[in-house]
């Protein structure tokens, strides 16, 4: 377990390495740039602070990834958890079914139609952050629909992992065994099912919010929303490299930390010491 | 004696339900290679944005042109840069995979895959954008450096989990060492996690394609991908919705359809469903 552990450690620091040196290598030459080695994020080709851009797209970019998170979480969670609970039988095969049908959605399809109804159509949730008069919109008003665009495949994504891991518990020898002693089902689920239980669920949740984050930033500019995504589009067409450099960092130091925690935080949860095949 | 268990078969529901989606959109991709019902560069100013009609069966975009012309090229264009990715992620991943059954090799390979592993193809493809500019092929590249960790872990892991203690040994007294013991037995693990592994890639690799072309970092114009429809499409679609529809609608059936292969030949979930049985 040490070993594994310790070899995703060297690969996850060589990982933010590698990606650290290439943005900078791309965009350190740029006119404007603090330096190559400099941790200075400097100003955008408009001159206002890099910093100011990233913490404007941020406030956008942040609600929408944990709403969607949330959403496709408990959603897929409660798909996969009553599907693995009788594998193979008709409840599982439909569910399962299902969840497939929802991982095969094309996230930014279905963002589309989803403004193509709500906004164009039927002009019930306008697109953007500001309202018909200028006025900003609170959160609520344009993290929903976006947020559920990004949560249906995720959502069945997370659904069929569930279900497999937890299909694995119910049928695992050692809830055999405690049956055979006596246990009723559900005590012997909860007695010594738990645990792997929350291993598979930390898992499903660490890999995926990760996901979703990326998925995000696909998503802001179907929704007109400036966010993270939508200042690396405007970074690459206006050749603004300071801001490409932050948000690239950014996203990497993002991706790079969920996967941090996934890889420290997983074995201490999971509790057996790790096979030598774990993934 | 004592005899490796038997492989695995692949799902006969799944598999059928699967082919009978994906073999006329693989046909429909290789049609669109040589021929469009028009030239998808051709644009009609006076026909913008038809309904469905007699000469443009589908109707058109907003520049003109066919829109079964634009569609069926589009999902060309991506099932083929997938498709090459892929390609060029196994050649080079089934090879290291089977290296990596080896002690050393496994860590090193363990170490370089979560670089890649890790690193969102997004990032990729923005650098690789700024520098040479976005196309079609840097997509290419990014979604076959994405696919590659993956081949390695699913071919090594399908040779280990073969190789029991019990057959290794027996393996030994038959007098083979090393990489002859992976070779008569590991390999016959290999093509069923392989083929899940690659369709569920394909359908990963079909949506990312339309997605980073979407942001404007794949294919470029005059050439056509589903996502550079739904951008293009995004200003239109209150007037012509099926700019928008159809590219969702073709994409959903590739995902799906290549997911059901993929899960079909995904063993561990289904031998779970006989257990309960």
């Amino acid at each position: 377990m040490v070993v594994n552990v310790f070899t995703r450690l060297i690969g996850l620091g060589l990982a933010l390495l590698a990606a650290l040196a290439a943005i900078v290598l791309v965009t350190g030459l740029a006119p404007g740039a603090a330096g190559v080695f400099s941790f200075d994020p400097g100003s955008a080709i408009d001159g206002t602070p890099v910093i100011e851009n990233l913490s404007t797209a941020l406030a956008i970019t942040v609600p929408l990834t944990v709403t969607a998170f949330l959403i496709a979480f408990v959603l897929g969670a409660a798909i996969g958890l009553m599907a693995g609970l009788t594998p193979g039988a008709t409840a599982d095969r439909l569910l399962s079914a299902k969840a497939l049908v929802l991982t095969a959605l094309p996230p930014l399809g279905i963002g589309l139609i989803l403004v193509l109804v709500f906004s164009v159509l039927f002009d019930l949730v306008p697109t953007g952050i500001v309202g018909p008069n200028g006025e900003a919109l609170p959160a609520i008003r344009w993290v929903m629909l976006p947020a559920l665009a990004i949560a249906l495949p995720v959502a069945g994504s997370i659904a069929l992992a569930v279900r497999d891991g937890f299909a694995a518990i119910v049928t695992a020898p050692h809830v055999a065994a405690a049956r055979a002693r006596g246990m009723r089902r559900r005590e012997a689920l909860l007695r010594h099912g738990m645990r792997p239980l929350l291993a598979v669920l930390f898992r499903v949740a660490a890999v995926n919010l990760s996901y979703v984050f990326v998925v995000s930033l696909f998503m802001e500019p179907a929704f007109f929303l400036p966010g993270i995504g939508r200042l690396l589009l405007s970074a690459l067409v206006e050749n603004d490299n300071m801001v490409l450099r932050a948000v690239l960092m950014l996203i990497v130091v993002v991706v790079i930390a969920l996967r941090l925690v996934h890889v420290l935080l997983a074995p201490l949860i999971d509790g057996r010491p790790a096979p030598a095949e774990a993934s | 004696m004592i005899r490796p268990p038997p492989l695995a078969e692949p799902n006969r529901a799944l598999l059928i339900v699967g082919l009978a989606i994906t073999v006329p959109l693989v046909v429909l991709a290789i049609i669109g290679a040589f021929w469009t019902p028009f030239p998808i560069a051709e644009m009609d100013l006076t026909a913008r944005l038809m309904p469905p009609g007699p000469n443009h069966l589908l109707g058109t975009d907003h520049l003109g042109r066919d829109l079964m012309s634009l569609l069926i090229s589009g999902h060309t264009n991506g099932h083929a840069a997938a498709a090459t990715a892929l390609f060029g992620a196994a050649v080079l991943g089934v090879p290291l995979g089977v290296l990596a059954t080896g002690r050393i090799a496994a860590t090193i390979l363990t170490i370089l895959g979560e670089v890649l592993l890790v690193l969102p193809a997004l990032v990729g493809a923005a650098l690789i954008a700024s520098v040479f500019g976005p196309s079609l092929w840097a997509v290419t590249i990014v979604l076959g450096l994405g696919a590659l960790p993956f081949m390695v872990r699913v071919v090594r892991k399908a040779i280990v989990g073969r190789l029991t203690p019990g057959l290794v040994e027996a393996s030994r007294l038959a007098g083979r060492e090393g990489f002859g013991i992976v070779f008569t037995h590991g390999i016959r693990a290999v093509p069923m996690p392989l083929l899940a592994a690659i369709f569920r890639l394909f359908a990963i690799a079909v949506m990312a394609e339309a997605s980073l072309s979407y942001l404007g970092l794949g294919a470029q114009p005059p050439q056509v991908s589903l996502g550079t429809m739904w951008r293009d499409g995004q200003v239109f679609m209150g007037t012509q919705p099926l700019v928008v529809l159809l590219p969702t609608l073709l994409l959903f059936l590739s995902v799906l359809a290549f997911s059901l292969l993929a899960r079909a030949f995904d063993a561990p979930a289904r031998r779970l469903r006989h257990a309960a049985a």
